[in-house]
């Protein structure tokens, strides 16, 4: 299938309403059944009511992260693998979204986030950086397909395995729900000083890994070649490093493990943008804000009964396609 | 006027001497061929004067100034480095290719401007890969690929150009375009280009200069005609090299 030509010359031009669209979806679709005239209306007549509460308490905060998110993973994920020159590098399957979690447990769980509402992105920014760094020592210079998901696997389980230690230690079973159900990904129950508070962080790492593009063009002909042209692998690196540290730290610190959208969302928009890596990086954001509020109005339309964790939604589709991914790798080295 | 210098470049790996003291002084408007045997450290010299390893001791100077390793932005304008690797890691296409040898002359949010479409342009007609622009460069036959990624080196319009082995896997046609394109530009624009040769008949032929490398050492520098001589070359080769002349151009031909 080959997209039309002037998506592939300008395709934010077809993102950016269909994102657009997807906020409004996601702002006019809830439990409640509170339509966005009756918040209108309710906002007309002085703003004091029960539409505008839900909307401005629930629905508002719940669109905002799923747009701050979801591009905070999807730009991510194309940052990643346009520096690993690996199509299968993806914050979470790389093993940064669970590192970035067991941040967050962490600090949960040492009741510093009582103390300090910062405590929680910033203890996922650590997690996330270190996974990062540590990708790096390990997968960053031979770039070998099975080294990068060997390293992933090894730092995913010893992420998981550190978490359910804090959580088998845990001395309160309410805390330890709710740290379960977080970790499972959700934009629900989130409320706007959440917002205020990773958005900083994934503006700032956004800003950064968009300004390593051109440095991610010249890494297309190898590392030599990148270096040759200007762009130092040392401070490359860092900045993607760092810019994803921030933009995952302060996603996962929020909302939780949100799987495979970093892995889908650039695969999939790459024929797009003719797969130059820096042009993928802004339609990676917008598609990955895309799929997120797709996938949470999906989630809240689920009908009656407790609804679906998002995490759990976008893994589940995620997964599969990551194994087509793995195969139709495969078969090219094959 | 010399361009591009190396002086007593020392660099060992794992306790293995590669390089034992090269000096080597790259003047404009001259094609200097680096030759030797696999394993004499034509790459890791090339790699050296190229800003992309620290040599463990000597210095490399471009322009007179000590060049920065990894090279900053201003170097990437200057010299452009072909590496010997013909690596493209995405299915992007022949003038994205070409195109990426502008990014030293671009800012990092600046769009291509008239003056980077025309280099790309020249480049690609240069080395005669205009025809397939469009082609996604990863499917590209062995010798293509290697003159698009000659395109892209050209595309930077750098006064000293630094080619791994820019004639490898190319055929009799190409190889002379290429070699006979390196020529031109230096001799017509004044770059200074140092290019890794194995063709011996290339190397006399095109090169105003031969620089043999043998375990790490400058065996010869000089004209052809002087530098590569029956002795020499049994001694750097090991096998008997006899030179001859066809239509009075020197040609090598192993015994």
């Amino acid at each position: 299938m080959t997209p039309p030509p002037w998506i592939r010359r300008h395709p934010l031009g077809a993102l950016l309403p269909l994102t657009a669209a997807l906020f409004i979806a996601s702002l006019s679709v809830g439990a409640s059944g509170v339509s966005l005239a009756g918040v209108w209306a309710d906002w007309r007549g002085g703003a004091g009511g029960m539409a505008w509460v839900i909307f401005t308490e629930i629905r508002l905060p719940r669109a905002l992260l799923g747009l701050l998110v979801g591009g905070a993973l999807g730009m991510a994920g194309a940052a990643l693998q346009g520096m690993l020159r690996n199509p299968l590098a993806e914050p979470a399957v790389i093993g940064v979204s669970p590192c970035a979690a067991l941040g967050a447990v962490i600090v949960f769980y040492s009741g510093w986030a009582t103390s300090l509402a910062l405590a929680v992105p910033l203890g996922g920014i650590a997690g996330a950086l270190i996974a990062v760094a540590l990708l790096f020592a390990l997968a960053g210079r031979s770039v070998g397909v099975l080294t990068l998901i060997l390293a992933g696997i090894a730092l995913s389980s010893f992420a998981g395995a550190a978490t359910s230690l804090a959580l088998s230690l845990s001395p309160n079973p309410y805390a330890l729900a709710e740290i379960v159900f977080w970790m499972m990904g959700s934009l629900a129950d989130r409320t706007l000083d959440q917002v205020y508070l990773a958005a900083p962080f994934i503006g700032v790492g956004a800003a950064l890994l968009l300004s390593a593009g051109p440095a991610l063009d010249a890494l297309s002909l190898g590392e030599d070649t990148a270096q040759s042209l200007g762009f130092p692998l040392r401070r490359v690196g860092a900045r993607v490093v760092v810019g994803t540290a921030l933009a995952v730290g302060a996603a996962v610190a929020v909302t939780g493990a949100i799987g495979f959208v970093g892995l889908v969302v650039p695969h999939l928009l790459r024929p797009l943008v003719g797969h130059q890596p820096r042009r993928l990086l802004l339609p990676s954001f917008a598609g990955g804000a895309c799929l997120v509020l797709a996938a949470d109005t999906a989630v809240r339309l689920g009908g009656p009964g407790p609804e679906l964790k998002l995490g759990v939604v976008t893994a589940l589709l995620g997964a599969p396609f990551f194994l087509g991914l793995v195969l139709a790798t495969r078969r090219r080295l094959a | 006027m010399t361009l591009l210098q190396a002086h007593d470049i020392h660099l060992a790996l794992d306790g293995r001497t590669i390089l034992d003291g090269v000096s080597l002084a790259l003047r404009a408007g001259e094609v200097c061929g680096l030759i030797g045997p696999n394993g004499a450290g034509k790459s890791s010299l090339m790699r050296i004067l190229a800003g992309l390893r620290r040599p463990d001791r000597g210095g490399v100077a471009l322009d007179g100034r000590p060049l920065p390793c990894p090279p900053d932005r201003a170097s990437a304008r200057r010299m452009a480095y072909l590496a010997q690797e013909r690596d493209i890691h995405w299915p992007l296409t022949v003038a994205h290719v070409v195109g990426l040898g502008r990014l030293p002359h671009q800012g990092p949010f600046r769009a291509d401007g008239a003056a980077d479409r025309d280099a790309v342009e020249r480049a690609m007609a240069d080395a005669d890969c205009a025809h397939l622009r469009d082609r996604v460069a990863t499917t590209l036959s062995g010798g293509e690929r290697a003159r698009v990624l000659l395109a892209r080196a050209l595309a930077t319009a750098p006064d000293v150009l630094l080619a791994d082995e820019p004639a490898a896997s190319l055929d009799p046609l190409h190889q002379v375009q290429v070699m006979s394109l390196l020529r031109r530009r230096a001799h017509g624009n004044g770059s200074a280009v140092l290019a890794v040769l194995h063709d011996l008949n290339a190397a006399a032929q095109w090169c105003d200069r031969v620089v043999v490398l043998q375990d790490g050492r400058v065996a010869g520098d000089g004209p052809p005609q002087a530098v590569l001589e029956p002795g020499l070359l049994r001694t750097i080769y090991g096998v008997d090299i006899i030179p001859g002349s066809v239509e009075g151009r020197p040609v090598f031909v192993t015994r």
